[in-house]
């Protein structure tokens, strides 16, 4: 009975409830994550033909192209191009499909529980990244046309709006809209990852039995939820920059095109160290799933367990926390204090410690393995070569000195390429290829993808590898003209054949298309377990029935990788497989703890986004010479007091609950809701005394931050006034009125917690 | 049922096709850095020679690890194809593990160190005393490099009276008396085996300046003043370029720094204080 199928005991889920529901406002957390795969296929696409079209350009820049308006492309065509494709690639390609993508229909799956902690929450984060999608698309059409900043966006360039170029007018301020609404989707999506992942997981199933994906996806999430909360702080700061005339990042007597501009004081190299805050962390958002994906294939077609998965599990959460620490080895020649540099090369090159652990332990995974070459298993050891070349050339890119000759050139074009590009984009077809018959209940065509492999494989080499040499040579990235410089006319060669073999490989993609589409309807039918694996997707049907298990939930009785163990009839034992053969089943509601766990990385988020904002707020202070002292409003005491007496009601009113005094308790709760109202009263009162007295939030930068961080605190307390309404006015189902009332109050003493270190903070300022 | 699918995941071909092919692309790798058909510029600083020097250090360690590390994955994928033998079944190795993180970790630390002082030469080090002043402007898309003249000291600036059509590209304060003798050119011009201290800023947005001979890269960032130096031992001409993003005329921006004899040095800073 060893992994038999357990049959779908429900209807397809299109029967009941309507196509809509079941297909594009799904909750279903499958649904989901293939909505987040065609995001993430139609993204791809746009991405390479862009970078196509810059390819074709640095070889003829004098042909005429057929998409670009005017006939022969222009410099800042060519920029808005490698800015979108960027953009494109990284957020919408390497952020969505291996971890919103897989990770949503994998996930909950892999851990044995039948959804999402919060599908609803899970089903409004698609919406919000498709929303973001068709943003940064809708910056092509707009006057101006797409930013030409880069998918870094260094202000000032990115911060003054037209005078700087073109597309740095509505093209610019749609990109960093967008990717603020990216942020925000990414930060719900992380949040409910981590939640399914610490409370749902079924019986048995230890944090040491989680398959090397769950543990990845895991890492990526918290990742995720602490880097994008600090992108969206910097976003909201560069917006503000840019349209309400705030100083954060712009400094004094800036001259563009002989015009004064009127800013002050600000510091260009504050948002970088933002963006790379977030920026580092995210080459990793991009690279872990497909590690977990790796091992877990390699094991598979090794037909042996992941070798030293401790160290694996370990390793993985190493990289996350040091990915944290490591941001400034981008910016070793951007003015920042050399002795920082040397910090931050120190920490960067242990960073390769755990890299180099990785791949040791894939090598010993394979390493005396019964090795079967199906195509997801060689886009798996394909992503290993690569992570090998990609990750060496960082080790040059790690040391300032030698990075002070690489850096902005090709070769860093060809590092990040080949080690987070094309890595990650391996471990996304390996998942595509292994996962397709799971997700689709069919088979890819096997001697396709092979040839899908094989083309990509030595294509994606050529065309990466030669950039390496241009870079040693000096060949500058982001260069509409690669001759710009006179020594670069000697490398034109070069750029012909990359050019020449990325057409070649883009066209090999097609391949892939034709397979996944003609698959879909035409492919051989998939049995439930059809590459003999042991992980908990491989115990239910192909595809899955709506709540993953058919009713059959399965308790975890052994760890993920248990191949060939010596003695036994079969050569793989599924993670369900009890010590009396079969998998127990028992029945799986959704526990009333995620609730407060999501509460609790909520906070975390929010929490994280306000120390962006208070560090921006100590370096601006801390290193310009125009802070002038603000005087805090004294009406901003008493809201003060109000809201602590609001946290003194409102644990009164929880009192009361639990004591089941009805009537007391809602007292004490509507008590709270009117506290809170009076307190934004009292801001609203301070807000208009500092405006009658001229401090305005593009003067002196003590006003900007002083109207940022009321501001930012008071939608969040508006927030908490509204979840305080809703959980007094209205019945709830899933969760139960206990457990609201102990999320809001968590949310709220926090809240209040948070404005007491706010305002103590622009006290001290004042 | 311990055997997998069909034949196709399990047949020699696509071990043996996959071997060939991370041979070529070690063999190719090697032959190109070994051959060196690519070499980097030749230094023309004694600090670009130290950078130089562990750039290789690192080329040899990098280069032995790819190897290693990709004929050793060509090794186990041929080696250990599915031949009908069952998987050697094993968990792991702590002895291993230990073994192989404390080797990256010595490696990583010795390469740190080695490294450090190729950095320390170029940044840290505070000018010579003699050193020759210049400070280099950045604007969208042209570099302005302005000597302090006789009297060694920089005038004035104001962006108010910035007027490049004007032929105050600066905006040097005329009222300042510091400024009179200051020397504005378009190129960098600098006497061969002098120290040279650059001074950085930038008008509009963040531009880069870099000389590959020198292996030197530097960002000019509006509101900070950067100091870099450097002492080019063999004279020449040679392109500096914009390295970071700084608009549509990005790959337009360049300028040149000429390392020439003394004398021609100070017939250039004649020729330019005259014409001022
Ligand atoms: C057909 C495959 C691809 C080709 C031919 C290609 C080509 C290019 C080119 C020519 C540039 C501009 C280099 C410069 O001037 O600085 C570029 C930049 C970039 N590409 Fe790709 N690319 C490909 C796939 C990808 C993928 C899969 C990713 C996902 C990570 C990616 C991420 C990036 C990023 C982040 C940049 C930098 C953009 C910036 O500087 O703002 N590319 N690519
Ligand atoms: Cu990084
Ligand atoms: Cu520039």
């Amino acid at each position: 009975m060893v992994g038999q199928p357990v049959r779908a005991t429900h209807a397809p889920a299109g029967s009941s409830k309507g196509f809509i529901r079941s297909y594009i406002f799904s909750t279903d957390h499958k649904v989901v994550g293939l909505q987040y795969f065609s995001l993430a296929l139609a993204a791809v696409t746009f991405g390479i033909i862009l970078s196509l079209l810059m390819r074709f350009h640095l070889v003829w820049p004098n042909a005429h192209l057929p998409f670009v308006g005017g006939g022969i492309m222009t410099p800042e065509q060519y920029l808005a191009l490698v800015t979108m494709h960027g953009t494109i690639m990284v957020f919408f390609v390497l952020s969505t499909a291996p971890q919103s993508a897989f990770g949503n229909y994998f996930l909950p799956i892999q851990i044995g529980a039948p959804d999402m902690a919060f599908p609803t929450l899970n089903m409004l984060s698609f919406w919000l990244t498709l929303a973001a999608f068709l943003c940064m698309i809708a910056a092509f059409v707009v006057p101006g046309g797409a930013p030409i900043s880069g998918w870094t966006a260094y202000p000032p360039l990115s911060g003054l709006g037209e005078v700087t170029g073109p597309g740095e007018g509505l093209g610019q301020t749609l990109w960093i809209v967008s990717i603020s609404i990216f942020c925000f989707a990414s930060l719900l999506g992380a949040l409910n990852f981590i939640a399914t992942t610490i409370d749902m997981r079924a019986p048995g199933m230890t944090l040491m039995r989680m398959p090397l994906t769950v543990w990845a996806w895991f890492v990526t999430s918290i990742l995720s939820l602490l880097a994008f909360s600090v992108l969206l702080a910097g976003g909201i700061l560069l917006l503000l920059d840019r349209s309400a005339g705030t100083s954060f990042f712009l400094p004094a007597g800036l001259v563009v095109n002989g015009d004064l501009q009127g800013h002050n004081g600000g510091s260009p190299l504050l948002w970088q160290h933002l963006f790379w805050f977030f920026g580092h962390p995210e080459v990793y958002i991009a690279i872990l799933p497909g590690m977990g994906v790796v091992s877990h294939i390699l094991a598979n077609f090794s037909r042996k367990p992941v070798f030293g998965y401790r160290a694996m599990a370990l390793a993985l959460c190493a990289i996350g926390f040091l990915g944290f620490l490591v941001w400034g080895h981008h910016m070793f020649v951007s003015g920042m204090n050399p002795y920082s540099g040397l910090a931050f090369s120190v920490l960067t090159m242990s960073i390769g410690v755990p890299s180099a652990i990785k791949t040791f332990n894939w090598l010993g995974t394979l390493w005396g393995g019964k090795i079967q070459f199906h195509s997801p298993m060689l886009f798996a050891i394909g992503f290993v070569s690569f992570f090998v070349t990609g990750g060496l050339s960082g080790i040059f890119l790690a040391q300032p000195a030698v990075d002070t000759m690489l850096h902005a050139t090709y070769y860093v074009v060809a590092h990040f390429h080949i080690v987070m590009g094309v890595a990650a984009v391996f471990g996304i077809f390996a998942a595509t290829y292994y996962w397709f018959p799971k997700m689709f209940g069919r088979r890819m065509d096997e001697r396709l993808g092979k040839l899908h492999f094989w083309l990509t494989f030595a294509g994606v080499y050529c065309v990466f590898m030669p950039m390496h040499f241009l870079g040693i040579e000096g060949g500058i990235r982001r260069y509409a003209d690669s001759t710009g410089a006179g020594y670069l006319a000697a490398l034109q060669p070069l750029h012909g054949f990359m050019t020449i073999t990325a057409f070649i490989t883009a066209a090999a993609q097609l391949i892939f298309f034709y397979n996944f589409f003609h698959s879909l309807k035409r492919g051989e039918r998939a049995t439930a377990n059809p590459w003999n694996a042991t992980t908990l997707e491989w115990i239910t049907s192909s595809p899955p029935p709506p709540d993953n298990f058919g009713g059959h939930f399965p308790s975890v009785h052994r760890g993920p990788y248990e191949y060939s163990v010596p003695g036994e009839k079969e050569d793989f034992l599924p993670q369900n497989l009890g010590p009396e053969g079969g998998g127990a089943t028992i029945s799986r509601e959704i526990p009333q703890r995620v609730y407060v766990t999501g509460m609790a990385l909520l906070l975390g988020g929010v929490l994280m986004f306000f120390m962006a904002l208070v560090s921006a707020y100590f370096v601006r202070k801390g290193f310009s010479s125009d802070w002038q002292p603000l005087a805090v409003p004294r009406v901003l005491w008493l809201g003060t007091l109000i809201l602590l007496a609001s946290s003194v009601t409102l644990a009164r009113s929880r009192h009361c609950l639990l004591a089941r005094q009805e009537e007391e308790f809602r007292h004490w709760w509507g008590a709270t809701a009117i506290l809170g109202v009076f307190f934004l009263a009292a801001e609203a009162i301070a807000w208009r005394q500092l405006a009658a007295g001229g401090v305005s939030l593009d003067g002196n930068p003590s006003g900007s931050f002083f109207y940022v961080f009321t501001a930012a605190h008071a939608l969040h307390l508006l927030g908490g006034i509204v979840a305080l309404l809703v959980v007094a006015l209205r019945p709830t189902t899933r969760l139960t009125r206990r457990t609201a009332t102990e999320v809001v109050s968590l949310y709220w003493h926090c809240m209040n917690a948070l404005w007491v270190f706010l305002f103590m903070l622009l006290l001290a300022g004042a | 049922m311990t055997q997998t699918g069909k034949s196709d995941g399990g047949s020699a071909g696509p071990a043996v096709l996959l071997t060939v092919l991370l041979v070529i692309l070690v063999a190719a790798t090697v032959y190109v850095f070994a051959a060196r058909l690519y070499p980097a510029p030749s230094p023309i600083s004694s600090a670009a020679v130290l950078i130089d020097r562990q750039y290789n250090r690192t080329l040899y360690v990098a280069g032995a690890v790819f190897v290693l590390a990709q004929l050793g994955l060509a090794f186990a994928i041929f080696r250990f194809r599915d031949r009908g033998r069952p998987a050697r079944f094993t968990r792991g190795s702590v002895a291993a593990e230990i073994t192989w993180t404390s080797l990256t970790f010595l490696t990583f630390l010795c390469l740190g160190i080695l490294g450090r002082k190729a950095w320390a030469e170029v940044r840290y080090a505070p000018p010579a005393p003699d050193a020759i002043q210049v400070e280099v402007t950045t604007t969208q898309f042209v570099y302005t490099f302005r000597y302090p003249g006789a009297d060694g000291k920089f005038g004035r600036l104001d962006p108010s009276l910035i007027n490049a059509p004007a032929g105050n590209p600066l905006g040097l304060d005329l009222n300042d008396r510091t400024g009179n003798d200051d020397i504005v050119a378009p190129d960098l011009t600098v006497p061969v085996s002098r120290p040279v201290a650059l001074l950085l800023r930038s008008q509009d947005v963040v531009h880069n300046f870099f000389v590959r001979e020198l292996r030197l890269q530097q960002d000019s960032v509006p509101g900070m003043m950067i100091p870099v130096n450097f002492t080019a031992n063999r004279t020449g001409r040679y392109e500096i370029v914009c390295t970071q993003l700084c608009g549509l005329g990005h790959s337009k921006m360049h300028s040149f720094l000429n390392v020439v004899s003394e004398v021609e040095y100070e017939a250039f800073l004649k020729k330019w204080s005259a014409s001022q």
